[in-house]
Order: C-alpha cells, then sequence, then structure tokens
C-alpha cells in the first residue's frame, strides 16, 4: 500500500503541497483530478521521488520511499512523466527495453529474460508490427502506446502516469484508458493524472481531488463526485447524471 | 557485415592510410618503402620516422580521441547540440591555466602540463555550472555564456602574451592548436588518462541513452541522473583539458566529430561513442597532415584547419536550431 503523510514541498518560499496526508488504494486506478496548478503534478514528482518533499515522507509497504536506493525503487514503483523526450531515430523496441534497465547490471546488456518482458509489453500494446519503426515517426496515440509499453516492461507494481491522454484523439483516449484497465486486472496500482473528469469517473475506482495545494476529497467516484464538489473545486456549475453504459457518476456543465 | 561494423572498419582504414600518407610527406618526402623499413628496422631516417612523424600521429590521434569523445559526453549530458568543451569555455580554461605556467614557468615539462591545464578546465567549467545554476539557461543562451567564456579567456591569454613579449612564439603556436615538434614524451602523460575515461565513458554509454529520455524519465527508470550528469561531466572536462595541455586548443573538433558521428549511426551512445572518436582521430590527423605539408617547412597550426571546417558547420547548426 502506498502511504503520503503529512506532505509538504515548496519552492522558492512558496507552499505547493501543504501537510497531505494520502493513501492510495492497492490494485486499483486512482485519478488524481483538480484545477491546473493545484498540484497534481508535483504530488506525483513527489510520489517518484524526483522532487524532494520539504516535510513528510511517501512509503510503500511500510519502507520510506526516500531510503530506497535509485534502483530497487524503480523496481517497485514506475512513472511516466508528461512530456518524455523522444530521442531522434530511436526504434519502438529500443525506447521499450530501456523499461529494463533497473534490471541490468552495471554493464548494461538485456538478458533472454529481459527480451521476453519487452517481447511480453509489445505485444500487449500491440506494436509488434511497429517494433523496428523509428518513434519519432509514429502518430501521438502511437508513441503514447511505446511509452506505456516501456512501463509495461518496466515491470513495477505501482504506475504513475502524467496526463496520459493530453494531446491524444478521443479514439486513443479511450484506447489507453482499456489499457490502464488491462493493467490494473493483471493486478497493477495505478495512479493518474487526468483532466477529464468523465473518464476519470468512468474508468478510475478511487478519486483524488486537489484544489491549491490541500486535499478536497479522496473516495470512490460516486461517493465524492457531485455538482457540490465541482462548485467548490472548478468553480463550475454542472448537473450530475448516471452515465448510461457504465453505470457511473458523469457531469453536464450548466 | 552489418552497417555499423562496415562504417567502424571503413573508418580504420581510412585512419591507416592518412598516418601512411602523414608518414610519408612532409618537409621532406619519404618512399613507402624506406618508411616501412625505418618503422621496422630504424637507420638513416630514424629520427624523422620514428622521433619526429610517428608519435606525432599517435598525439593526433589520442587528442581527436579525447576531444570527440568529451563533446559527446558534454552534449549527452547538456542535451544541447551546440555544447562542445571548447564553445563552452572549458579549453579556454585549460588553456589559459597552461598557457600561464608555461609562461611563468617555461620549463614545467609534459607531465604536469596536464595537471595544470585540468585544474584550468575544471574552474572554467564550475564557472559555466555555477552561471547556469544561477539562471536556468536555454541551449542557445548556455551557448551563448559559453562563447562569452572563451573570448574571455582568450583576452587573458592575449593579455599574457602581451606582457611576455619574448615567450610569445612558442606559447602562440601551442594556443591555436598545434602538433609542432610534439615527441613521445608527450604520449606518455596522455596515455593513462585516456586509457581509463574512454572506457569509463563506454560505461556510461547506456545511461547517457537513459537521460536522453529526459531528466524525470531516467530517474523514474532507477538512473541516479544527478551523479550521472556530475561523472560525464568530469570525465567531459579531463579529456578536453588533458588534450589542450598536448596540442592547445584545435577547436571545432569536440563539436563535430559526435554530430557527424551521430548523423552516421543515430543517437545511442555505445553506437556513437567508437565512430565519434574515429572522426575525430580523422579529422585532427588529417588537419595535422596538412598543415604540415601546405607550405613546408613552414607549418600552419592544426587548429585553424579544422576551424575553417568547424566555424561554418557552427553557424549551420545556429541557423538549423529552432529553440531561440
Amino acid at each position: 500500500m502506498l502511504t503520503i503523510e503529512n506532505l509538504t514541498i515548496g519552492y522558492a518560499g512558496v507552499v505547493i503541497l501543504d501537510g497531505l496526508n494520502i493513501t492510495i488504494p492497492q490494485g486499483k486506478i486512482t485519478a488524481l483530478i483538480g484545477p491546473n496548478g493545484c498540484g497534481k503534478s508535483t504530488l506525483l514528482k513527489t510520489i517518484s521521488g524526483s522532487l524532494k518533499p520539504t516535510k513528510g515522507k511517501v512509503s510503500l509497504a511500510g519502507q520510506d520511499l526516500s531510503k530506497l536506493s535509485h534502483k530497487t525503487k524503480a523496481q517497485l514503483l514506475s512513472i511516466l512523466p508528461q512530456s518524455p523526450i523522444t530521442p531522434e531515430g530511436i526504434s519502438v523496441r529500443q525506447l521499450v527495453s530501456c523499461g529494463r534497465n533497473p534490471y541490468l547490471s552495471h554493464w548494461g546488456g538485456l538478458s533472454q529474460q529481459d527480451r521476453d518482458e519487452v517481447q511480453a509489453a509489445l505485444i500487449e500494446t500491440g506494436l509488434c508490427d511497429l517494433a523496428d519503426r523509428a518513434v519519432d515517426s509514429l502518430s501521438g496515440g502511437q508513441r503514447q502506446r511505446v511509452w506505456i509499453a516501456m512501463v509495461l516492461a518496466q515491470d513495477t507494481d505501482y504506475i504513475l502516469l502524467d496526463e496520459p491522454t493530453t494531446y491524444l484523439d478521443l479514439t486513443y483516449q479511450v484506447e489507453l484508458m482499456e489499457m490502464m484497465q488491462k493493467m490494473n486486472r493483471r493486478g497493477k496500482t495505478l495512479v493518474v493524472v487526468l483532466h477529464d473528469l468523465n473518464q476519470a469517473c468512468r474508468y478510475c475506482d478511487h478519486l483524488i481531488v486537489m484544489k491549491k495545494g490541500a486535499i478536497i476529497a479522496q473516495d470512490e467516484p460516486h461517493k465524492v463526485f457531485n455538482s457540490q464538489l465541482l462548485k467548490e473545486v472548478f468553480s463550475l456549475n454542472a448537473t450530475i447524471m448516471m452515465d448510461p453504459i457504465a453505470n457511473k457518476p458523469m457531469c453536464i456543465p450548466l | 557485415m552489418s552497417r555499423y561494423k562496415q562504417l567502424l572498419f571503413g573508418g580504420a582504414m581510412l585512419l591507416l592510410m592518412l598516418a601512411g600518407i602523414s608518414l610519408i610527406y612532409g618537409a621532406q618526402t619519404l618512399s613507402i618503402n624506406t618508411v616501412l623499413h625505418t618503422l621496422w628496422q630504424g637507420g638513416e631516417q630514424d629520427f624523422i620516422v620514428n622521433d619526429y612523424r610517428l608519435p606525432r600521429i599517435l598525439i593526433a590521434i589520442l587528442v581527436g580521441t579525447g576531444l570527440a569523445v568529451s563533446g559527446v559526453l558534454t552534449q549527452g549530458i547538456i542535451r544541447n547540440p551546440l555544447a562542445s568543451p571548447d564553445l563552452m569555455g572549458i579549453s579556454g580554461g585549460a588553456g589559459l591555466a597552461a598557457c600561464t605556467v608555461l609562461l611563468v614557468w617555461p620549463n614545467i615539462g609534459s607531465v604536469w602540463l596536464p595537471v595544470v591545464a585540468l585544474f584550468g578546465g575544471f574552474s572554467a567549467a564550475l564557472i559555466i555550472w555555477l552561471l547556469s545554476r544561477w539562471q536556468q539557461p536555454s541551449p542557445a543562451r548556455l551557448a551563448l555564456v559559453g562563447i562569452a567564456m572563451s573570448a574571455f579567456l582568450s583576452s587573458c591569454i592575449n593579455f599574457l602574451l602581451v606582457i611576455h613579449p619574448i615567450e610569445v612564439n612558442s606559447a602562440m603556436i601551442w594556443l591555436t592548436g598545434s602538433l609542432w615538434g610534439r615527441n613521445w614524451s608527450y604520449i606518455w602523460p596522455l596515455l593513462p588518462w585516456l586509457l581509463t575515461l574512454v572506457p569509463f565513458s563506454f560505461y556510461l554509454a547506456w545511461r547517457l541513452d537513459l537521460f536522453a529520455l529526459g531528466e524525470e524519465t531516467a530517474q523514474a527508470l532507477g538512473v541516479d541522473t544527478q551523479r550521472l550528469q556530475i561523472m560525464a561531466l568530469l570525465s567531459a572536462v579531463a579529456l578536453a583539458s588533458v588534450s589542450v595541455a598536448v596540442c592547445g586548443t584545435i577547436g571545432f573538433v569536440g563539436l563535430l566529430a559526435p554530430h557527424l558521428a551521430r548523423l552516421l549511426v543515430g543517437s545511442r551512445h555505445q553506437l556513437v561513442l567508437p565512430i565519434a572518436a574515429l572522426v575525430g582521430a580523422l579529422l585532427v590527423l588529417s588537419a595535422d597532415t596538412l598543415a604540415r605539408n601546405l607550405a613546408p617547412p613552414l607549418e600552419l597550426p592544426a587548429g585553424v584547419l579544422t576551424a575553417i571546417l568547424g566555424a561554418p558547420y557552427f553557424i549551420f547548426l545556429l541557423h538549423r536550431y529552432k529553440g531561440w
């Protein structure tokens, strides 16, 4: 179980996250939602360890994550940043193989098991036919699938995704959400930053609602998602209805 | 044979050929037979071939390799196409330190010169690092800071030369990058640095590939990015400094060689490093061979020739670069 205790972080005297206490339920998909600049990405980066908290700690199964080595941590928890850089000319297979890094010895070199894991990730994401193509020649949706495949190859129990659907067509957004559900059914715990509230309700089991660096609510969608919350957090007048297909709450702005 | 092996093989052959040409031609042109005979058994041309041209060829290869690998590391870690040890003032710092010591203490000897140059190179790197910490620079701005640094350092060097008019000649030749009068005694101090730092850069190679995915992604994949940056930069500065200590500032090799190598084999550092090293060695060796043969017995500094090639390319890069 991933727990966050009294987490405080700020740069240059400005507090961005203020004393957060969060429990990420194991084996579920958790969505982080909130208006722009509320600290969602900062929270994700602090969980992954790329930002150091001023106070508080993040622990996984009772173990303080900041005490672990970079490599050990990368075997437990992976994060896909918002805009990773695609090096010119790198092939799909090469990029996906990067996910195996936490398991390699000092001099690198993939073992047979590493290669199998990479192949499995390629199959899982339907990229086998594109394996030898250059990533920068693919479409945005395919490219995002390559990054997801890299995270899959990393084979961690916890996966953090920072706005994975941004800049994607709706078709690819849905495809990505379904891929997340598939990963979840294999026992992965996911934490995603999402902008689309209806997608968050439909595809995620747990919502964490943030505003100005504080947690406003954290629970299952049908328990927290209501018009009061939308008014409070997003200053949005909306009505809540049940989505007739998935039977999850959805909002319609008024 | 894969295309990559063909490239490596072709490059090595070209280097060997160039070395042959360099042994044959010069102020006194020798026949192939004389050269081969002298290489094996010495003889009357022993001095020209074995003590004069051969060490110079080896130094050109070593220095070219050092500068190129330094360039690959610098560009890899700063993720800046305009970065290279000479454009960032690191070579300038090494040059200033070495020049100061040479003027004040002309008999310092070839063993201590690399150490002095290292000190200068690291000081320049430290200043650039502090400047970039103070203001997160864009690639172009970092290049500008480096160019300003280089200009400042070279004016310091000029100042030194003006107030020491008697020693000017030899220092001047050394500063524009020349292999004139470099014999075996310059190889031994250079060798241990290259023999440790070049393999070390191969050790860093696949971590640099991960670093190329962005600092955050590299961290997510378990790379200690801070340590990687420090190790790669220290190696890059050291490689550039010891190269400068032997030949002065042979400019643009650290910029050109990695670019050419990436053009040939893509962006993976494990593949780029050997090709860049070959290209660097070829560049310096051909520059030096030309420098010796354009107007014999006069010698041009090799650095002038690499600049003729490098400066237009740098302008091309600036032109192509859209991230202003």
